[in-house]
């Protein structure tokens, strides 16, 4: 008997702690979202519109980024920027599509601010191709920290699992080169010895990174040399995915999201995020 | 005045990124508000060229400082503005300095309807360089339309079975559901207030 209440104290305790550890992320993260400083709403708009462009350009797919990106401005100061519907029900001609079959959707909300602007909330919903493992991965940013952090993190990530939600550093919708939070993904394909994942030794898991990222972010500034430490997460991938690892580190108090070990395809679509600046959090998925 | 193709600002400042980084532009201005849209054409030159872009504003330099600031920094994108008011002799004087104009960075100019047509009248050595390059500065698309705002609200309440007016009520009882659909759903209601 005192063993079970033993257990279930400890049980107890470990939540608590869970819960601690939940609320002091989100304060994090509330904290980062606060001090990235945007620019003028118009002026992301301009350059996520460039940006789809030129990635529609380089994958030779067809996408009138011109006609599906729109942007609404309110008196209030309040912004939304969207592509796509609202809500993912299938494939539609609204949204981005990638060479691969797979698509995106996405929803960005805005304020304005006396210099540039804030971010409020986001939603990025990239659909796989069919027959693809997860189904979807959708990044969520909530306008609020929610009263129970760990169930609600502000900024999360649903893996094909509408009830999932993994905790997420927040990204960057073009990739300012300082600071913020960041959605890419590659166009033009890449010949299979350029495109081959470069993969750390055995032993050495600090060297890993996705692949063709300096090719991703040719201006951006230097990245600091990424430390991964040990795996919180169990790898997210099936035998169906190509994407064969996904792992959550920590690295100066940040959460990393971190893919390793891609697997060599003759042909290759990244959907890609990282985070621009300190390099905490990166994403490669083979769509 | 004829007709010109009118364009909007991301689809000139891609096709200036096309033609290369010395080419010749004219852009007739609209008459509401040019300076905002003096500005967003920047920001899609500065987006697509990704070259610093300059605007030298002309209204009351001689032609010999126009060609100095355009010597100076030559590998900038230039957009010349305050051309409208020049009259015949000033137009005459800066065909003569064409060739002292050339530069390794793009020239825009920045035209009124009045601008445009003293360029065509008294400049021809320029308007041979600018060629068929005249565009009319034409709307954005990406602005939502009224329409398919509705049909964005309409796809929100059709999946979560709640009215406009519920979400309203629930975002002010603060009982609204964390998802940031919610969010987009109250900026399409014009209220951004209650976030």
């Amino acid at each position: 008997m005192a063993c079970v209440t033993g257990t279930r104290r400890f049980a107890l305790s470990r939540l608590e702690a869970a819960h601690k550890q939940a609320a002091r992320l989100d304060e994090k993260l509330q904290a980062d979202v606060n001090q990235a400083s945007l620019p003028a709403a118009r002026n992301v708009f301009i350059r996520l519109r460039a940006y789809l462009f030129e990635r529609s350009q380089d994958m030779q797919t067809w996408n009138d980024v011109d006609s599906k990106l729109k942007n609404a401005f309110n008196r209030d100061g309040s912004v939304s920027i969207s592509l796509g519907p609202s809500i993912d029900q299938g494939r539609t001609p609204h949204h981005f599509h990638f060479d691969s079959g797979a698509r995106l959707s996405f929803g960005i909300t805005l304020r304005e601010a006396r210099s540039g602007s804030y971010l409020v909330a986001y939603r990025f919903h990239f659909h796989l191709p069919a027959e693809r493992l997860p189904e979807f991965l959708r990044f969520d940013l909530n306008p609020q920290v929610h009263r129970n952090p760990l169930g609600e993190p502000r900024c999360h990530l649903h893996p094909g699992q509408e009830p999932v939600r993994l905790p997420l550093p927040a990204l960057d919708p073009y990739g300012a080169p300082r600071g913020g939070w960041g959605l890419y993904w590659m166009g033009a394909g890449k010949s299979e010895s350029e495109s081959r994942p470069r993969e750390g030794g055995a032993g050495t898991p600090e060297t890993q990174q996705c692949p063709d990222d300096d090719d991703l972010h040719p201006r951006a500034e230097p990245r600091r040399p990424r430390r991964s430490q040990s795996p919180r997460s169990a790898p997210q991938a099936g035998p169906a995915v190509s994407l064969t690892r996904l792992e959550v580190s920590s690295q100066m108090g940040r959460n990393s999201l971190q893919c390793k070990k891609l697997p060599a395809m003759p042909r290759r679509r990244w959907f890609h995020l990282r985070p621009t600046g300190a390099g905490f959090m990166q994403v490669g998925l083979n769509t | 005045m004829p007709e010109f193709i009118a364009r909007p600002a991301y689809q000139i400042a891609r096709g200036l990124e096309v033609r290369g980084t010395d080419a010749w532009f004219v852009v007739l201005r609209p008459a509401e508000n040019p300076e905002v849209a003096l500005q967003d054409f920047q920001d899609e030159l500065l987006v697509y060229l990704n070259a610093p872009v300059r605007i030298i504003d002309a209204t009351s330099a001689s032609v010999a400082d126009l060609r100095q600031q355009l010597r100076t920094r030559p590998d900038n994108a230039v957009v010349l503005v305050g051309l409208d008011g020049w009259n015949q002799d000033s137009w005459t004087s800066l065909d003569i300095n064409r060739d002292g104009m050339v530069r390794a960075g793009a020239l825009i100019f920045w035209l009124s309807p009045a601008g445009v047509l003293g360029l065509c009248q008294y400049a021809p050595n320029i308007r041979s360089f600018v060629g068929g390059s005249i565009f009319e500065l034409g709307p954005d698309e990406g602005v939502m339309s009224e329409g398919e705002r509705q049909r964005r609200l309409e796809a929100l309440a059709e999946h979560y079975q709640l009215s406009n007016e519920q979400v309203i009520q629930m975002a002010q009882a603060e009982t609204l559901p964390p998802e940031p659909e919610f969010v987009e759903w109250l900026v399409l209601l014009g209220r951004g207030d209650l976030l």
